[in-house]
């Protein structure tokens, strides 16, 4: 052990760095960059989020208090009545009080009907649909949609809880800027620290959510508002008809809203804590339904945006190639750099190797001193107590993550799997692949 | 038991007659030797004792039953028990007077008298009243009413559906019983039943309003919001190719049902589009809902309540049980003894009548100290005042128990009969030193009374001593009259 840690350090003594640019190219050139970008954006974020922002989030507010607008919640699912009762509480605690709360149930064959007749009976909830046959996600968050009240909807997946001010401050980026169409709150992972696959996911979220998306959104090219927690405006999802068929629907709706020249808003100081895949195994699973939709509706259903026309609109031009890139792009180009080491480097692997985990090490540990210093109290706390699992972060994202993306894009790339996946009901999906959707 | 009769009507009472006709017409048939003819007037129990069974004309239905629920009220076990038989010519289909009856009497028309089986059937509960009537003298509480009855007829207590009783079910005899006040009706069945004398098994449930126990109630569905009645409902319908979701009104197109979201025309259900509920519309404001509120109106009160606050009962046929059957021969002590009053320390009449032989004995033979009392406490209007209690009857019996337990020592001895009342000895106390004591208790077993029920006791306590000349039989005797 002590002679291979001589033999590493005298390789990275004896490297030079042309060298050093071969046999790290891809972190350097894509990932380094990428990183390095992605840094300054934050601290050029942080710093103009300052009195200018804060004065304009206080016209906001009082803004919004003033019109006090009808929001109605959306909560569509198939048996997740276990859940609702904790996520109608922590809507009815919330500070902004004008809501209505609407729970769909999308063929459930457990007992939330009946959990959600109890809610509704008591007040609880506002207005609680079932259908008996399972139509599918997009079907019952439009039913929800059909019957809504409020000039916004807010979206949530009945697995999650708000913090006590997330729909006020959800709401106040639509009193800031009229062109919002929608806004994304932060997403964190319930109970952080239960077990591994849940404890990796929640320093990915916080890292691709809290800060990535937070940057995504200064940038103008979020593209995607999560269907965990995610805000619209009703009118414009009256214009658009709803969701579309998924799986990846929060994504698409997304692309929708941009293609009609709405702005898409990242609210930090609104956050929800949802519940996460807790094995590997599930994880794999959802995953692969999220990577399939990249292919299914970027390159392929909204392939449009993609070529210069009327409506052509940079923003979305830029956050489709930033999705398209650094997804699918650089996921290709991690295998041509290990076929490349194998080929031309296979007897360096063993060094070459650990300074490619080394060099993601630091900068995911980077990553999360920048969310300990910049994240809300309960972030920094979250940030903290999750550095432990920093060291598993290069093999979490790196490997696993990236070898059920390649399988995922592979799949529907040449199988669109997407189709077959019985997250949606085969009648859904059937019509959709028929028309191309 | 043709002799039986033949004998109770020529050896015992020749004046006896087989039956009294009861009508408020002219039959067109006229008196033979075993037949008395009544026609209108009022009645009194006394005028049914000379008949072995009374036949009532049916012709008019409300006069029959009059003149049965007159018969099954009397409180003398000659009257209520009494076999009565309708007639009619036509028929009677009256199921209530029918249970109330003891059936048609078809060949009384044609001038003869009971034969066969009818004769028979009335020979056998002629031989009951006569064993009750030699048991002496038992308080005829409903409770004994209704196992005597049915102890008579042999038969089971069933239910009878009917449309002018406030639950929909009745039973005819306890209902003469109670007029105006049907749930004393199911509570004397339930106290009959929980004392072990009547067996019942459920035939039916009815669901009563929780107000007023009317089980006639209108379900409505309502809307949660406002509670209208006025909604519409629409078939909600899904399109799968875009995944819009609306009512079928939002389908609506000029050339054929198509989808508002994408324009594309509906084809077959199942194959592009399905229909997975139903949604309502309150026409009263405008609220959107799947499942209306189910309301209950009760058609009597008027109450509106959900379903789930309505009062369920079971509704069951009754057999009188052996302890039923043995209480209609010996009164209610025997059920009580192994009841709730047993377990606060009274102890049975056998044992207290033993006791009291016992202290009679011992001061007969040690003439020195002082004389034991026996005390009597007789209440007069028990029988009305049964009817009041109804199924608080058992838990008041023990309240009154404790009362006197608790003014007793605990040397003292408690028993109960139900035809004499609470029967105390007590142990070296002379009847002048009893007054003060027996005096409180009596003001408490009023007080206690009065607030439970509406009907003023007449309350009587009566002292003797035990001095070796007491004789237990011939006080209870005295107490309880010729």
């Amino acid at each position: 052990m002590t002679d291979y840690l001589e033999d590493l350090y005298f390789f990275w003594q004896s490297i030079d760095a042309e060298k050093f640019l071969r046999l790290f190219w891809v972190f350097l050139v894509f990932d380094f960059g990428r990183f390095a970008f992605f840094q300054c954006a934050l601290v050029l974020e942080h710093f103009l989020g300052g009195k200018q922002a804060r004065r304009k989030r206080a016209l906001a507010r009082s803004l919004l208090r003033k019109e006090n607008p009808l929001v109605s919640v959306i909560a569509p699912g198939k048996n997740e009545g276990r859940h609702i009762p904790a996520l109608a509480e922590s809507i009815r605690a919330q500070s902004y009080r004008n809501l209505e709360i609407i729970v769909v149930d999308d063929g459930s064959n457990d007992d939330t009907p009946m959990i959600c007749g109890k809610l509704l009976q008591s007040g609880r909830i506002d207005k609680f649909f079932r259908n008996p046959i399972r139509g599918g996600k997009a079907s019952a968050a439009n039913l929800a949609l059909r019957y809504c009240r409020g000039k916004y909807v807010l979206h949530l997946d009945a697995d999650t809880h708000l913090g006590p001010l997330a729909i006020e401050n959800m709401l106040c980026p639509f009193y800031e800027d009229g062109n919002i169409g929608a806004v994304a709150g932060d997403v964190r992972v319930n109970h952080p620290l239960r077990d591994l696959p849940v404890s990796l996911q929640a320093l990915e979220y916080l890292k691709k959510i809290s800060l990535g998306r937070r940057v995504a959104s200064f940038l103008g090219i979020l593209r995607i508002v999560s269907g965990a927690f995610g805000v619209f405006r009703k009118d414009v999802l009256d214009r658009i008809g709803g969701w579309d068929v998924g799986p990846g629907l929060d994504g698409d709706i997304t692309v929708k809203f941009r293609k009609l020249g709405y702005r898409i808003a990242f609210e930090p100081a609104a956050v929800c804590y949802t519940n996460v895949p807790d094995s590997f195994r599930k994880l794999a699973v959802q995953r692969r339904r999220w990577d399939r939709s990249l292919i299914r509706f970027r390159l392929r259903k909204h392939s449009d945006i993609l070529i210069p026309d009327a409506n052509f609109k940079w923003g979305t031009f830029l956050a489709f190639w930033e999705n398209i890139v650094f997804n699918l792009v650089l996921d290709l180009k991690w295998w041509i750099y290990i076929i490349d080491m194998g080929f031309n480097f296979n007897h360096l692997a063993r060094y070459v190797l650990p300074m490619n985990y080394a060099l993601y090490l630091v900068t995911g540990s980077v990553q999360l001193l920048a969310a300990v210093l910049l994240m809300d109290k309960e972030g920094k706390i979250r940030a903290v107590k999750l550095a432990v699992f920093l060291p598993l972060m290069p093999i979490y994202t790196g490997v696993f993550l990236r070898v059920v993306r390649t399988y995922a894009y592979f799949q529907e790339f040449f199988f669109k799997a997407s189709y077959f996946d019985p997250w949606n009901p085969w009648k859904v999906s059937s019509q959709a692949k028929a028309a191309g959707l | 038991m043709e002799k039986d009769l033949q004998d109770d009507r020529e050896n015992k009472d020749p004046k006896m007659k087989d039956a009294l006709f009861i009508s408020n017409r002219n039959p067109g048939f006229s008196n033979n030797a075993s037949i008395e003819f009544y026609a209108g007037g009022e009645m009194s129990g006394a005028m049914f004792h000379s008949c072995h069974a009374v036949v009532v004309d049916a012709a008019d239905l409300g006069f029959a039953e009059h003149v049965l629920r007159t018969i099954r009220r009397d409180p003398h076990p000659l009257v209520y028990l009494k076999p009565a038989y309708l007639y009619s010519e036509a028929g009677v289909q009256d199921d209530f007077l029918l249970e109330l009856s003891d059936g048609p009497a078809p060949r009384f028309g044609e001038g003869g008298t009971f034969q066969g089986p009818d004769r028979e059937r009335m020979g056998a509960i002629a031989r009951k009243i006569e064993l009750f009537m030699q048991r002496g003298n038992i308080a005829e509480t409903v409770f004994i009413k209704m196992v005597r009855y049915l102890a008579s007829r042999g038969k089971s207590l069933e239910p009878l559906m009917r449309i002018r009783s406030k639950s929909g079910f009745t039973f005819p005899f306890l209902e003469c019983q109670f007029p105006d006040r049907e749930h004393l009706m199911f509570e004397t069945l339930d106290w009959l039943e929980t004392a072990g004398l009547l067996s019942g098994s459920q035939v039916d449930a009815i669901h009563m309003c929780g107000a007023c126990d009317c089980a006639f109630l209108n379900f409505r569905e309502t809307c949660p919001q406002c509670s209208s009645v006025k909604f519409s409902s629409e078939d909600l319908v899904h399109h799968f190719v875009c995944g819009y979701v609306g009512p079928e009104s939002d389908f609506k197109g000029e050339r054929g049902p198509s989808c508002p979201k994408c324009r594309k025309g509906l084809r077959h259900i199942g194959v592009d589009h399905d229909r997975p509920s139903v949604v309502r519309k309150c026409r009263n404001c405008d609220h959107d809902f799947q499942e209306p509120v189910l309301e209950v109106v009760c058609l009597q009160c008027r109450k509106i309540s959900r379903p789930e606050n309505l009062s369920p009962r079971a509704i069951k046929k009754y057999q009188l049980t052996a302890l039923g059957e043995a209480t209609s021969l010996s009164g209610l002590d025997l059920a009580q003894g192994t009841g709730p009053a047993g377990l606060i320390g009274l102890i049975g009449y056998e044992s207290f009548a033993s006791l009291i032989n016992q202290e009679n004995e011992r001061k007969k033979r040690y003439k020195s100290g002082q004389n034991s009392t026996a005390a009597f406490l007789t209440i007069g209007n028990k029988g009305e005042m049964s009817l009041e209690m109804g199924r608080k009857a058992s838990r008041i019996s023990q309240e009154l128990a404790k009362i006197i337990k608790w003014s007793l020592r605990s040397t003292d001895v408690i028993s109960y009969r139900s035809e004499f009342g609470f029967m105390f000895l007590m142990v070296e106390t002379d009847p002048t030193r009893s007054d003060t004591v027996l005096g409180r208790i009596k003001t408490e077993i009023e007080q206690l009374l009065q607030e439970n029920i509406q009907v003023r006791p007449e309350i009587a306590i009566r002292c003797w001593p035990i001095d070796g000349t007491f004789s237990l039989e011939q006080t209870l005797s005295e107490l309880t009259g010729p």
